[in-house]
C-alpha cells in the first residue's frame, strides 16, 4: 500500500532521485567529524527560522510597543522566556560556528581552485548573518540595544561620501524612533533571512557540484606549527607577567586566549586517519545530527543557565547608557577603536572614524576575501593560514582586552561600566515589577512606568539637587565643602531612607545639637538661621527632656511617641493610627505625661492634625483627625516625613515649616524643581512608591538570574 | 567459515544491520535536535489556548454606564457605551471603550440591560424606535424590546446583563460579552 503510494508519488516528482542526488552525495576518506560544521550551520539557521516565526506572531515594532511586547513574551507567554532565550543563543553559536567553519575551510585548503566562488559565496553568508545579529540587537528597544545599535550607525555614519544617506536611509530618518524598528524589522525578519536561503542554497550547491574537499598536508603541518607557537606566547606572556616584566593587567586572560587557540589550532591539525570512501546518509549524516544535537543541548543549556536573554530597561534617548557595548562578536572592532593610535591616523588621512571602522577592517577583509586568489601563488596557502591565524588571534586577544577591562578593570572606566550595567539591571527589573503592578502598561508605553518611578526617578534628583549639602557618610570624601545639613538617603541605597524614621526621630528627639551639627557648616547668609536653629528652642526642649525620654521606665512610652510620629507619614511599615502603641504615642504627644515623669508636650509648639482610620476592608482609609490636636503652630508636623508634607517643605521650607517666628536654613526649591520632580523626590524620601509583593510563581518573576560575571560587577559596583 | 561465499554474505549481513542502526540512529539523533525548537515553539504558538485568562476579580464587575434621568419609565431603550479598563495584551487602558449595552426602564421604574451585541455574529444590533424592535443590520437579526427573537436568524434572545440603580440615578451594569453563533449563553 505504501509502497504504491510512493510509487505513486515518484512517478509524479520524481523524488527518489533527488532523494538519491542529495543524500547519496560519496565522502572520498570517510565522515568526518571535522565536516560537520556546515550542517550545524544549516540547522542553527532552522532553529532561528523556527523560533523567529514564533516571535514575529508576538512582536510589535514601534517605539512604544517593541520593549512591552517583547516583556510580554518573556514574561506572560508559554515558553517566552525559552523560545526568546533559544533564538538569542542561537545567534551566538552561529557566530561561533561561522568562525570554526571558516577556520576549517582556510585550514584544510577548501577555497582552493575551483571553489574560489563558493568560498566568496561563504564570506556572503557570514556577512549577512553578521547583520542579522546587528539588526536583531535593536529590536527589543532596550537600553543596551538602542545604545549599541547607534553607535553602529553612527559608524555607518562616518563612511566617506554615502555614509549619512545610508545611515539616514538604515533609521527610517535622521533620528531613532518607529521607523528604525519598522526598517531594522523588515530587514532582520524579510530581507536578511530571504537573501540568506538565497545565498544559502547557492552555496550548497556549487559545494556539491565539487564535492567534499579532503585536507591537505600542509596545513596539517601549518596548524601545528601555529598551536605551537600560540602555547609558546601564552606561556611566555605569562611568565613575564609573572616576574612582573609587563604591567599589562590582562596578560592572563591573553594567555588563556592564545592557549585556547592553540588547542584549536592542535584539533584542526590533526591528521585524519584515511578510511575507506563513505556516503552522506547515514555516515555523515549521523555525525552531523550528533553535532547539531550537542548544539542544541549548548543554546538550550545556556538558556535554561541564564534563564533566557535579558531585556534591560526600555530605550529612552534622554537616560545615558554609559555600558553601550556591541555584541561580544563586534567587541575586538569597538576596542580596536578606542586605542588612540586609530584615532590619529583616522585624522592624518582625513577619514576620521571610517578608517577604523570601515576602512582598516574592509582591507583586512578584502584579502580574506582574496584568499583563493593568494592561493594560486606558491606559499601562498601557508601565507592564507598564518593570516587567518594572526587575525583571530589578534581578535581574540582584542576581546579578551575588552572583556576583561569591563568585568575585572580596576579603573575608573571598569567601574563606571559595571556601575552603569548593575543600574540597567535594576531600572530592567523594575519596570518589569511596575509592569506586572495592578496598573500594567499604560499606551505610552513602559518608558513613563520609570519616568513616573519615585524610587526610580527620586534618588536622581536627590543627588543634582540635594546631596552637596544633605551628604550621605559614605560619599563625604566626594565633596569639597563639608556637609551643611544631616545625611538623609543615599542615592545608591535608594531603598533605605534615614529622613523620617524611626532612628531620625529619635536622634532629633533626644540628640537635636548633635543631629542637626552639620549645620554650622553653613556660611553666608543662611549662617545666623542655621546658628539659630543650633541654640533654638527645639534644642532646649531636647536637652531637658532627653533624660526623661530615655528613662529605662520609659522605654515603651518613648517608643510609642516615635511610633505616632512615624505613623504620621504614612510609610510602607508604620502602623495603623488605630494601633494602641500609636494611640499611646498621640496622648504624649499631647499631655506630655510619661510613665515616669513627664516632658513639655509637643503641642505646646507644633500644629499636628493626626490620622485616624475610616471604613473598614477593602475600603479601609486613612484620614485625618476631625479636631486637630493643635493648630496654627509652626513648625507643622501634620503628616510629618510624609509626601504631601514632604513636597511643601522642599518647595519652601520656611513658608510651610518655620513660619513666620521660626527659622529655617534651608533654601526653597519650587522655583528650582519641577512640579514632577518635586513630586518625585518628595515620593522617594516618604516610601510613596510601589513595592511589588514578593512572588513565588516562576513566570511572574523578573528573571535577575544575571550572567555570573555580571552579579560579581553588581556586588563591585555596590561595594563602590 | 572455510566456504568463501559464506563468509561473504555473513559480511554482507553485517553491513546491513550496521546500515540499519546508522540509519535508525541518523534519524532519531537528526529528528530529536530538529523537534526541540519545534516543540518550544509550538508551545509559545498555542499559548493562546493553553494559558487561562486572569482579572476579573477585583470588585464586582459592575460599571457605571450612565444616568437613569436619560431613561423614561416605559420608554424606548437607550444605548450606552460601556468604558472601563482593559488590558489588551501588554497595554493597559485605564478608560477604554470596551462595548454598548441597551437600558430600558419599564414603567415600574426597574431597569433591564442587553449587551448590544447580536448574538448572531457579533454585529452590533440598531434599536428601530418606528417597529420598536433591535434589528441587526447584517443579517437582519430581529429581537422585541424584551429581547426575545421575532425570527429564526439569531440562535438565542439577546443577551440580558445584570444592571442596578447606584446612588438613586447611576445605572451600573455588570457588563460581559459571550459567544456568538450558539443557542447558549456562553460568556468570553
Ligand atoms: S450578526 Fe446580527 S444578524 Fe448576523
Amino acid at each position: 500500500m505504501i509502497k504504491r503510494l510512493t510509487d505513486w508519488l515518484d512517478h509524479r516528482t520524481g523524488y527518489r532521485d533527488l532523494m538519491h542526488e542529495a543524500l547519496n552525495e560519496p565522502i572520498p576518506g570517510g565522515a568526518k567529524w571535522r565536516y560537520v560544521w556546515g550542517s550545524t550551520l544549516t540547522f542553527t539557521f532552522f532553529v532561528q527560522v523556527i523560533t523567529g516565526f514564533c516571535l514575529w506572531m508576538a512582536y510589535s515594532p514601534s517605539a512604544t510597543s517593541a520593549w512591552e511586547s517583547v516583556y510580554y513574551i518573556q514574561y506572560h507567554m508559554l515558553f517566552g522566556w525559552v523560545v526568546r532565550g533559544i533564538h538569542h543563543f542561537a545567534a551566538q553559536a552561529m557566530m561561533i560556528l561561522l568562525m570554526l567553519h571558516l577556520m576549517q575551510v582556510v585550514i584544510d585548503g577548501a577555497y582552493k581552485a575551483p571553489r574560489e566562488v563558493n568560498f566568496w559565496l561563504g564570506l556572503v553568508l557570514m556577512q549577512i548573518v553578521m547583520f542579522l545579529g546587528l539588526t536583531g540587537y535593536l529590536l527589543p528597544w532596550d537600553q543596551k540595544g538602542y545604545y549599541a545599535t547607534r553607535v553602529a550607525t553612527e559608524i555607518m555614519g562616518s563612511a566617506p561620501l554615502v555614509g549619512p544617506y545610508m545611515q539616514q536611509l538604515m533609521q527610517g530618518g535622521t533620528s531613532y524612533g518607529n521607523h528604525t524598528l519598522t526598517r531594522f524589522f523588515a530587514l532582520h525578519a524579510g530581507i536578511l533571512p530571504a537573501m540568506l536561503v538565497g545565498f544559502l542554497a547557492l552555496h550548497i550547491y556549487v559545494f556539491r557540484r565539487h564535492a567534499i574537499h579532503t585536507h591537505s598536508e600542509v596545513s596539517v603541518t601549518s596548524s601545528k606549527v601555529f598551536s605551537i607557537a600560540c602555547v609558546v606566547i601564552a606561556a611566555g606572556i605569562a611568565i613575564a607577567k609573572y616576574f612582573k616584566l609587563v604591567s599589562f593587567p590582562p596578560a592572563y586572560a591573553i594567555a588563556i586566549i592564545f592557549v585556547v587557540l592553540g588547542f584549536f589550532a592542535f584539533l584542526f591539525g590533526r591528521k585524519g586517519k584515511p578510511e575507506p570512501e563513505s556516503r552522506f546518509w547515514p555516515d555523515q549524516v549521523l555525525k552531523d545530527g550528533v553535532a547539531c544535537l550537542a548544539v542544541m543541548a549548548a543554546i538550550l543549556g545556556a538558556t535554561m543557565y541564564w534563564h533566557g536573554a535579558e531585556l534591560t530597561a526600555p530605550a529612552n534617548p534622554s537616560e545615558a547608557y554609559s555600558a553601550a557595548r556591541p555584541e561580544w562578536y563586534y567587541l575586538f572592532l569597538f576596542k580596536f577603536l578606542q586605542f588612540e593610535f586609530v584615532s590619529q591616523w583616522g585624522e592624518m588621512t582625513h577619514l576620521g572614524e571610517a578608517l577604523g571602522a570601515i576602512v582598516i577592517p574592509g582591507i583586512l577583509f578584502g584579502i580574506l576575501a582574496l584568499m583563493p586568489i593568494i592561493a594560486y601563488f606558491r606559499l601562498g596557502h601557508k601565507f592564507n593560514v598564518a593570516y587567518l591565524w594572526t587575525m583571530i588571534g589578534i581578535a581574540g586577544a582584542l576581546t579578551g582586552i575588552a572583556y576583561y577591562e569591563d568585568w575585572y578593570g580596576d579603573t575608573e572606566e571598569g567601574r563606571d561600566f559595571r556601575a552603569s550595567v548593575a543600574e540597567a539591571h535594576r531600572d530592567g527589573h523594575r519596570t518589569v515589577e511596575l509592569a506586572m503592578s495592578e496598573t500594567g502598561i499604560p499606551p505610552e508605553g513602559a518608558a513613563t512606568l520609570l519616568a513616573n518611578d519615585p524610587l526610580t526617578q527620586g534618588p536622581k534628583i536627590f543627588e543634582q539637587y540635594c546631596l552637596s549639602c544633605h551628604q550621605t557618610e559614605s560619599r563625604f570624601d566626594e565633596f569639597e565643602e563639608k556637609p551643611q545639613a544631616p545625611g538623609l538617603a543615599d542615592p545608591a541605597n535608594r531603598e533605605e531612607i534615614f529622613f523620617g524614621s524611626r532612628a531620625w526621630t529619635q536622634a532629633v528627639l533626644t540628640d537635636f545639637g548633635g543631629h542637626f551639627s552639620s549645620l554650622a557648616n553653613i556660611t553666608g547668609e543662611r549662617a545666623e538661621a542655621a546658628q539659630a536653629i543650633l541654640e533654638g528652642s527645639m534644642k532646649d526642649w531636647s536637652d531637658s527632656n532627653a533624660e526623661v525620654l530615655t528613662d529605662p521606665e520609659n522605654k515603651d512610652d518613648y517608643k510609642a511617641l516615635v511610633e505616632f510620629l512615624y505613623t504620621q507619614s504614612q510609610r510602607p511599615d508604620a502602623l495603623a493610627p488605630d494601633d494602641a502603641v500609636v494611640q499611646r504615642g498621640q496622648e504624649i504627644f499631647v499631655s506630655g505625661e510619661m510613665t515616669k515623669g513627664s516632658i513639655d508636650a509637643c503641642v505646646d509648639c507644633h500644629s499636628m492634625h493626626a490620622l485616624t482610620t475610616q471604613g473598614e476592608g477593602n475600603l479601609l482609609k486613612f484620614v485625618l483627625q476631625e479636631e486637630p490636636l493643635s493648630e496654627d503652630l509652626q513648625p507643622v508636623l501634620t503628616g510629618y516625613a510624609g509626601t504631601e508634607w514632604l513636597k511643601n517643605f522642599i518647595a519652601n521650607p520656611q513658608a510651610h515649616y518655620a513660619g513666620e517666628y521660626g527659622n529655617n536654613a534651608m533654601p526653597a526649591f519650587e522655583s528650582q524643581l519641577s512640579e514632577h520632580d518635586l513630586e518625585m523626590v518628595s515620593r522617594w524620601l516618604a516610601k510613596d512608591y510601589y513595592i511589588a509583593p514578593a512572588t513565588a510563581s516562576h513566570d511572574a518573576k523578573p528573571a535577575d538570574d544575571a550572567p555570573p560575571a555580571e552579579d560579581e560587577a553588581k556586588e563591585a559596583a555596590n561595594a563602590e | 567459515m572455510t566456504d568463501p561465499s559464506d563468509h561473504g554474505s555473513t559480511a554482507h549481513q553485517d553491513d546491513m544491520r550496521r546500515g540499519f542502526l546508522f540509519k535508525f540512529s541518523a534519524a532519531l539523533v537528526g529528528g530529536l535536535s530538529a523537534i526541540i525548537p519545534v516543540a518550544f515553539g509550538g508551545g509559545f504558538f498555542l499559548t493562546p489556548l493553553l494559558k487561562k485568562k486572569k482579572g476579573g476579580e477585583d470588585g464586582d464587575s459592575f460599571l457605571m454606564v450612565g444616568s437613569t434621568d436619560s431613561l423614561t419609565p416605559g420608554g424606548p431603550p437607550r444605548a450606552f457605551r460601556v468604558s472601563g479598563t482593559k488590558t489588551d495584551a501588554w497595554t493597559t487602558y485605564a478608560e477604554a471603550a470596551i462595548g454598548s449595552v441597551y437600558v430600558s426602564m419599564n414603567e415600574a421604574g426597574n431597569l433591564s440591560a442587553f449587551n448590544a451585541t447580536c448574538p448572531h455574529l457579533g454585529c452590533t444590533v440598531n434599536y428601530k424606535a418606528d417597529a420598536n424592535s433591535y434589528i441587526c443590520p447584517c443579517h437582519d437579526s430581529a429581537f422585541k424590546p424584551d429581547g426575545e427573537r421575532t425570527n429564526d436568524i439569531p440562535p438565542r434572545p439577546m443577551d440580558s446583563l445584570e444592571v442596578e440603580i447606584r446612588n438613586n440615578t447611576e445605572v451600573w451594569v455588570k457588563f460581559q460579552n459571550f459567544r456568538a453563533g450558539t443557542s447558549e449563553k456562553i460568556p468570553v
